[in-house]
């Protein structure tokens, strides 16, 4: 069904290379192979259109296999993070009933939950769907919910196949970007063992990448390994950078330790995909949003997207687009000509180094904490990773400050993901009004 | 970028100290053993070092606290001339103690 366009093409990339690195080596026509059996698996075990999969997104041929076998059925595929932490209760927010495990068994969840109407509404055109997650602001993860058909229609314009490091973690949209970008192209996928700026910078050398697409907070700490000028980055053409606010001075610094590599902006979003842009001149921070797939307006400073590879919905929260189609991507921007670019955000979410991260979700978990009476978590600027997450806590324990520091990120550390534990924890209360209504919630909760 | 309000002669030991401490703060609230010996040659971060970057954040923003609290002195270590250094001083502890002294002195 929606997905053939794409298997075709990737069939005839034939033996070259289409995944290398720590995930495993495997061709384009081995990949299309266990995409094809990983289909018929799926069938036996009873998926069909709009039934809800979720498979452990690590970047594995696995992995691919599942997803464009689940989307060859006209199933919804939900690609997790390999942290099962976080995968438990997402399965259950996607309404997930079948589940996919590392090694591509099938184990089936639960039939009785009624069908979502918007993933009917993708039943009846005949459409796969496409899950990624995202941080609500009310404390659960939202599931947004794409065609898989639209979300991959942009790649149906072949590029030139190159070489890419996949940093971004494969649940995400930037690492969903990278993955089509490349195997529709019939270019090279380079896994890393670990987010790190070594490994990564070990893949890159190793296969000679040409493609980092990355974060400005990942390419700070990059330059901070002292490393740059040991390696021999002489294949790497472009660095493709989003999801935060890319400083001059880090621009500059990039550009000094990598002269021969060209620096672009990169938009995207899990509500709105990843619009087709233009950078007008490399190494600025500005774009332009090709008008073809998107439309853009401001409002007040704030950019608003309506696109065709816009998400149909959440499955767990209202829609956050208008019934004209424009999503409020809580983006602040500014504007010159036809280009525009990000400066800051205008919600409350705390960007952790492109990560999303949500104070409320951040809150429950230290409130949870044995002795703590109040909590009120909040972002700090930070020149490493934008933001950081801080807290301030109020408790009925004695210990030291440094004790309970300590004690707060051990729990921290077992229940969340580790961009979302504060790095600072005080005791009393923040200076701000706002912030002081929180503490009067969280007060009467805990 | 630094600014001091007293004139404490600050001493490399000390430095030291407040970085090996916030260090093994970070390792312990991660569930990670401290290293039975850290002394200045302990590479912190890059290769074989004990941190991630996550690791190396919280470790930073420990020692800012620290130096705010013991010398009344705001630094900020991550700053665009560390960025731009030939050698990154988040190397080892060694690097990073002598960071900290020489945007200390400046002050």
């Amino acid at each position: 069904m929606s997905a053939e366009w794409l298997i075709d093409r990737m069939r005839g990339f034939g033996d070259r290379p289409a995944l290398v690195g720590a995930a495993g080596h495997h061709t384009f026509e081995e990949l299309v192979v266990e995409a094809t059996a990983s289909r018929e698996r799926l069938r036996d075990a009873g998926v069909t259109g709009g039934s809800i999969v979720s498979f452990t997104a690590d970047y594995s041929v696995n992995a691919c296999a599942t997803m464009f076998g689940v989307a060859l059925l006209g199933g919804v595929a939900v690609p997790l993070s390999p942290d099962e932490r976080r995968a438990g209760p997402m399965n259950g927010i996607a309404g997930v009933g079948y589940i996919v495990d590392a090694a591509g068994d099938v184990a089936v969840v639960d039939h009785s939950v009624a069908r979502h109407p918007l993933v009917a509404g993708l039943l009846d055109q005949g459409a796969a769907g496409l899950v990624i997650f995202t941080s609500g602001s009310t404390g659960e993860p939202k599931a947004a919910l794409h065609s898989f058909d639209r979300f991959i229609a942009k790649y149906h314009k072949q590029t030139r196949p190159l070489i890419t490091v996949a940093v971004s973690p494969m649940d995400h949209i930037a690492g969903l970007d990278t993955l089509f970008y490349g195997l529709s192209s019939g270019g090279t996928i380079v896994t890393v063992r670990s987010q790190s700026p070594e490994d990564v910078l070990d893949a890159s050398e190793k296969y000679r990448a040409q493609i980092l697409p990355a974060t400005p907070s990942f390419l700070r700490l990059m330059l901070f390994t002292g490393e740059l000028e040991r390696r021999d980055l002489s294949s790497l053409e472009l660095v493709a950078y989003g999801a935060e606010v890319m400083p001059t001075s880090l621009l500059e610094s990039l550009q000094a330790a990598l002269p021969h590599v060209k620096f672009i902006q990169k938009f995207g979003m899990t509500e709105v995909g990843s619009p087709v842009t233009r950078s007008p001149d490399g190494g600025s921070n500005w774009i332009k949003l090709d008008p073809e797939s998107t439309e853009y307006r401001i409002v007040d400073g704030v950019l608003w997207l309506r696109s065709q590879s816009a998400m149909l919905g959440y499955l767990n929260a209202p829609s956050p687009i208008d019934e004209d189609g424009w999503l409020n991507t809580g983006d602040t921007v500014e504007q010159s000509g036809d280009s525009i670019r990000v400066i800051g955000r205008a919600s409350d979410m705390i960007n952790v180094g492109g990560h999303k991260v949500n104070p409320h979700e951040v809150e429950d978990v230290i409130l949870a904490a044995p002795g703590i009476t109040s909590v009120v978590v909040r972002g700090e600027q930070n020149p490493m990773m934008g933001q950081v997450p801080v807290a301030f806590v109020e408790t009925s324990s004695d210990e030291s400050d440094s004790e309970l520091t300590k004690r707060i990120r051990l729990w921290c550390s077992e229940r969340l993901n580790r961009w979302q534990i504060p790095v600072r924890i005080s005791r009393g209360v923040p200076d701000l009004v706002p912030e002081r209504m929180k503490i009067d919630r969280r007060g009467q909760l805990g | 970028m630094s600014e001091s309000t007293s004139n404490t002669v600050v001493d490399r030991s000390t430095l030291l100290n407040i970085v090996v401490n916030a260090l093994d703060a970070t390792l312990a609230g991660q569930g990670d053993a401290t290293p039975s010996e850290i002394d200045d040659s302990t590479v912190l971060f890059g290769r074989d070092g004990l941190l991630d970057s996550l690791g190396l954040v919280t470790t930073v923003v420990e020692i800012e606290s620290k130096i705010l609290s013991e010398f009344d002195a705001s630094v900020v270590l991550a700053d665009d001339r560390a960025m731009s250094q030939r050698n990154s001083p988040f190397r080892t502890v060694g690097t990073l103690t002598d960071h900290i002294l020489s945007l200390l002195t400046e002050s």
